[in-house]
């Protein structure tokens, strides 16, 4: 069989080209988006190291509260907020479900 | 790596008697036929990855995924640093708040924020770093295909092609 020497392939490559363009941009905005998601979701992370200790502090420095109380205040927030930080960590998975249902449309 | 994973599977026990050693023999042989397909798949692996790795670095994009990659190992680098960091300020921080220091604590949360606030930027950069090399690679790679399959002749080669791809 011989293959013909036509501008065949080259017009195809082009064309395949601007196809992988359009999809490589679309993925950078995935890219960056992510990139600020991850502001949020790393930000909430540490944010929640101190935050406890913060909101319990007036009561602790005014003595209402004694140090060890202090510690079974910070223990109880964090055990809520672990329960709780589900959604702020899956939320990339959730946008990503939320996607796969709208394209199915 | 391979020579490794058989190398693992040699075992140094002396048997006393022959019916310890016959049924060591039989145990080893049933272990070499389970690792068969696993060492297969093992090399194919590897196969697959030094693929991956020489397309790639004979890409254009090749430089681009060296810098990414290496900035995701200055980056892991830098946040391990800071994580001793911050293990380091646990200390003053919870020895201000046991001697209801007030002033002491304010300023503990000052060296937090920094350190925090350090480790998130790392985060970030992470993020778009990991998301990045696999974008970069993808996009090379597909680019790579592209230039393969496009080739003056591919489509006689793809008749016998077919098994390879499937």
């Amino acid at each position: 069989m011989r293959l013909p020497d036509s501008p065949g392939p080259a017009k195809e490559k082009r064309r395949l080209g601007l196809g992988l363009e359009k999809v490589v941009a679309i993925a950078r905005d995935i890219v960056d988006a992510t990139a600020k998601l991850t502001w949020v979701t790393a930000g909430y992370g540490w944010v929640s190291i101190v935050a406890p200790l913060l909101i319990a502090s007036p009561a602790y420095f005014s003595t209402k509260l004694s140090f060890g109380e202090l510690m079974v205040v910070v223990g109880a927030f964090c055990q809520v907020n672990q329960s709780l930080r589900w959604s702020v960590d899956n939320f990339a998975v959730l946008a990503g479900m939320a996607r796969g249902a709208l394209q199915s449309h | 790596m391979i020579s490794a994973v058989h190398g693992l599977g040699t075992p140094g026990v002396v048997a006393k008697d022959d019916g310890d050693c016959a049924e060591e023999r039989s145990a080893r042989k049933q272990t070499q036929l389970n690792r068969a397909p696993i060492d297969e798949g093992v090399r194919d692996l590897v196969h697959q990855f030094r693929e991956f790795l020489i397309a790639l670095w004979l890409s254009p994009g090749g430089q681009g995924l060296a810098f990414l990659t290496i900035g995701t190992v200055l980056v892991v680098c830098a946040t391990a640093a800071a994580q001793v960091g911050l293990n380091a300020w646990n200390r003053p921080f919870y020895e201000a708040i046991s001697a209801r220091n007030f002033f002491s604590f304010l300023y503990q949360l000052l060296v937090f924020a920094a350190i925090a606030g350090g480790l998130l930027v790392l985060n970030v950069a992470q993020a778009w770093l990991r998301e990045m090399i696999k974008l970069r690679s993808r996009e090379w790679l597909t680019r790579d295909l592209f230039a393969e399959w496009l080739k003056p002749g591919a489509p006689a080669r793809l008749a016998g092609a077919g098994e390879r791809e499937a």
